[in-house]
């Protein structure tokens, strides 16, 4: 039986390379914001989905994700079925929600005590919390500290080895 | 604002997806997985998931980056039972030969769009579902992907 090697701290991207947005931008700040991240790098995997959402003081206390985006709109209540949808242009419909909503990126980021993986996690560890908590990343704790995110893809590529 | 968007007009095309047989195991769908990404060097989007196609060549499911976290929780309930019963060991081989992609593969019949739907059903979809890729069909046959990233890119475009 061999032993798990990695670690959160191992597999994670380190905070300093996301990209920063206050928690108290609005949705549009941060759409720009997100689209940004994508840009900087170019390539499929390392444009970040995410940005960090900051307090006044600077800490991290979110993460602000694509799916957090689109559901800011509350398409959730919506029917698909709904004639109305099918009658107007939804792009129109969609921004008047967002304007409606006035909301702020603390509003639907993840927060950062929402679920953790500590920095010495297997990667079993870290899958088992991003299951039970039906998430993509984690913010990774060391000390009391955030120093990282470690996200569904950094599994994905440090797990072949236990299925070979 | 512009005329309504097809989700046609934004998936990927299931020619330049990634796709595995069910019947294979995972290490190979994590190879195919893998070599997506280099395919696909120099463009904004990767993939993070594969379709998954019986012999006949339909599309049969969907293997997630949740799917991969599925697979090493079973692998390490596997060899927590192995552990604590070494006459479970006589289970080994049955047990690891099944462990291939059908096992841990989201179902196809559980969602999907039509071709001609329009972005914002697709994006409702995604929303209520809460997922991040969702195979696109044309009557039953299997013509693409449309991912979160698409979409959210759509909406991007929207604001400028």
């Amino acid at each position: 039986m061999t032993e798990e090697k990695n670690t959160a701290e191992e597999i994670m991207v380190p905070l300093d390379d996301y990209n920063t947005i206050s928690e108290n931008a609005t949705i549009y700040e941060a759409i720009r914001v997100l689209r940004e991240s994508f840009h900087r790098d170019g390539r499929a995997w390392h444009g970040h989905r995410s940005v960090i959402a900051k307090n006044d003081a600077g800490e991290p206390t979110g993460i602000l994700t694509l799916g957090s985006i689109l559901r800011a709109a509350g398409l959730r209540e919506l029917y698909i079925d709904d004639p109305y949808l099918k009658a107007v242009s939804w792009g129109w419909y969609y921004i008047k929600k967002l304007q409606e909503g006035g909301l702020r990126v603390r509003d639907i980021m993840q927060p950062i005590g929402l679920a953790v993986a500590r920095a010495n996690d297997t990667l079993t560890d870290i899958a088992k919390t991003m299951l039970r908590f039906n998430v993509n990343s984690l913010p990774v704790v060391k000390r009391g500290q955030v120093v990282g995110i470690v996200r569904s893809i950094d599994i994905f590529t440090a797990m072949d080895r236990y299925f070979s | 604002m512009p005329v309504t968007r097809l989700v046609r007009d934004i998936m990927v095309p299931i020619a330049e997806y990634p796709v595995v047989e069910e019947d294979a195991t995972i290490m190979e769908a994590i190879k195919t997985l893998r070599e997506s990404f280099h395919q696909k060097d120099g463009t904004w989007y990767g993939f993070q998931s594969l379709m998954v196609l019986n012999k006949k060549g339909e599309l049969v499911g969907l293997l997630t980056l949740k799917s991969f976290l599925v697979a090493l929780q079973m692998r390490d309930f596997l060899e927590h039972m192995l552990k604590r019963d070494p006459t479970g060991l006589f289970f080994t081989p049955h047990l690891f030969g099944d462990f291939n992609v059908r096992k841990i593969m989201r179902p196809l019949e559980v969602i999907t769009i039509q071709e001609d739907a329009t972005v914002l059903e697709a994006l409702l979809v995604i929303v209520k579902k809460n997922i991040n890729s969702l195979p696109v069909l044309a009557g039953t046959k299997p013509v693409g992907m449309v991912r979160t990233i698409d979409l959210f890119w759509f909406v991007g475009e929207l604001l400028e």
